[in-house]
């Protein structure tokens, strides 16, 4: 029942959970642009993506989220991360220099290619991350209704925005019922006799058919049943409904949204410096006051 | 008044394979209708007809006066409220208050009054502290009552119960009927069609229909029709529990009279 993949809604009355949903979702988007930026020395895209992630594990703590919670989405990305050691350990890159182990065999481990897998790795785990506090802390039907809203401006080309948004909320209500479902049925055919858990590819696939089969089979006599009771319910996609929920702005949404956006200028600026004048950490600390006058330059120079 | 009348209704859906064979139906105002009848007698064929989710084949349905066709089926649908008998197949919300604003968000009802009607409602069926509450963490019971709730929310003037009760365990299913009869008693007006293939559920009803492969074959009272006993025999019914204690005690010369379950036969027999 415990879904790793979107982070389950816990229901918890934070400020990050009271934060309007379409709101919610440009901010998270806006939080997500800086993991983008690459900037020239190794040490500060580190120490850039440290402060990204000490920014976003304040998020996390504010909003109650276990920080275990995020992490199990990495055993989720388990294959991702095996490709990308694979493509990085072992395919050879001419920009690779700094020698780390030098096997027998003519094959050479480089510091780099160690640096650029772990910098793919912790950036990919913030995107993801960054996702998962948008779905942990943002009920399903307040998502679907900001998905809806960014739709609507597709109705001029009959878009179906209000069809898809509706299916989605089913989609996503209809979760834990299938999961229930699916582990019953499980449990029917293990008890008359088929192996799901042993035997090689080709019979565990054979096995898996008689779990999808009823399975289909149940889903698609539920959404029979389902279209029914909504049908005599009056629904009718085409037609204008009222809603139940309303979403008006508050300061929290306000305050948030000028924390993101400062945090994100901030970003921005040092990314534009670093593109004109590398930022180079270790001299900026050994040597503050002929750095910073260097700074200064390049902010005059950008603006 | 008239809620619904059924004229010569045939439906199939295969050819020739009539599963509502030619029947006629008059339900009045305020009439507690019990239809009963094993699997695939067609009972749940014609709730479906009724509120319209099908098209008969011949003959005529009308609601309210009104015949049920394509120019009326949205002004009929509003004033019927069907609960079905799959507890999860029919919550469409996210949560409890959601499903059941669901049909007053169709109906366009406006967002104070939705509020209030969500809050009346789930009070009314006991469901007022899991607003909140997702369905996959109700029980089958909670969920039909959050049915019930978003159905009346709507004011319909007649209910149909499609086998609401089946899939629920005996406590479930005694909230539900409990409620059903509260309900109708604090609106004796409202008209409720009970598909069951429960006898005793029946015996609770005013007027009991009995169906056999899409044919009415007893129409009347519930003492009347389990009085029947060689058809209800054929039928593989069975007499309700009270019906045949009450039978029994007959023979001893005592008359229990109007008695409907076992509290009450206790109440009698003590005075």
């Amino acid at each position: 029942m415990d879904n790793t993949i979107f982070g389950r809604y816990t229901n918890y009355d934070t400020p990050i959970h009271r934060i309007e949903p379409r709101v919610k979702i440009i901010l998270m988007i806006i939080l997500i642009v800086p993991v983008f930026f690459k900037f020239t020395n190794w040490y500060t895209n580190m120490i850039m993506v440290a402060i990204l992630l000490i920014f976003f594990f304040l998020i996390t703590a504010l909003s109650r989220t276990k920080i275990r919670t995020l992490l199990r989405s990495l055993s989720t990305m388990w294959f991702l991360i095996l490709f990308l050691l694979v493509v990085y350990l072992f395919v050879p890159n001419s920009s690779y220099h700094i020698v780390m182990v030098q096997f027998s065999g003519g094959y050479t481990l480089y510091w780099d290619s160690v640096y650029q897998c772990f910098y793919i790795i912790i950036r990919l785990f913030l995107i993801v991350a960054i996702a998962m506090m948008l779905t942990c802390t943002t009920k399903n039907t307040d998502l679907t209704y900001a998905f809806e809203w960014y739709m609507a401006p597709l109705k001029v080309v009959h878009f179906p925005s209000h069809a898809i948004a509706m299916t989605l909320s089913i989609a996503l209500r209809f979760i834990p019922t299938l999961l229930e479902e699916s582990s019953r049925i499980l449990k029917a055919q293990e008890s008359r006799g088929i192996d799901f858990s042993h035997g090689g590819f080709g019979r565990r696939f054979r096995a898996i058919i008689a779990l999808i089969i009823p399975l289909f089979n149940s889903a698609f006599s539920r959404s029979d049943e389902l279209a029914h009771a909504m049908e005599a319910r009056g629904y009718d996609p085409n037609a204008k409904r009222t809603r139940y929920r309303k979403y008006p702005l508050h300061s929290v949404d306000l305050y948030a949204t000028l924390i993101i956006l400062a945090f994100f200028g901030l970003f921005l600026a040092l990314y534009i410096i670093d593109r004109n004048n590398p930022i180079d950490i270790i001299n900026l600390l050994s040597g503050v006051e002929t750095n910073s006058i260097f700074i200064v330059e390049a902010v005059e120079e950008v603006l | 008044m008239d809620i619904l009348t059924i004229n010569n209704l045939v439906f199939s859906y295969e050819e020739n394979r009539p599963v509502i064979n030619n029947v006629s139906l008059t339900i009045k105002r305020g009439e507690f209708v019990s239809i009963v009848g094993h699997n695939g007698s067609g009972k749940s064929t014609l709730a479906q007809l009724i509120i319209g989710l099908y098209e008969a084949d011949s003959g005529s349905i009308s609601l309210f006066d009104m015949p049920l066709n394509h120019d009326n089926v949205s002004a009929i649908r509003s004033q019927v409220g069907i609960v079905f008998q799959n507890p999860d197949n029919q919550f469409v919300g996210s949560t409890v208050e959601d499903d059941i604003a669901f049909g007053l968000e169709n109906r366009n009802v406006s967002y104070e009054e939705m509020h209030r009607l969500v809050q009346d409602f789930s009070e009314k069926v006991g469901m007022k502290d899991y607003l909140t509450t997702e369905p996959s963490s109700l029980s089958g019971g909670q969920k039909q009552r959050v049915a019930l709730a978003g159905v009346l929310a709507m004011g319909p003037k007649l209910l149909i119960l499609d086998e609401a009760t089946s899939m629920l365990d005996p406590k479930g299913k005694r909230e539900i009927l409990e409620l059903i009869y509260k309900m109708k008693k604090e609106d004796p007006d409202l008209t409720i069609i009970s598909i069951t293939h429960d006898v005793e559920e029946a015996y609770n009803s005013d007027r009991v229909v009995v169906m056999d492969h899409g044919n009415f074959i007893l129409d009347g009272t519930p003492e009347e029709v389990f009085s029947n006993e060689s058809v209800i025999k054929q039928l593989k019914l069975d007499q309700p529990f009270i019906y045949k204690l009450k039978n029994e005690f007959k023979k001893y010369n005592i008359d229990l009279g109007d008695v409907k379950n076992v509290d009450e036969v206790v109440e009698k027999l003590c005075q």
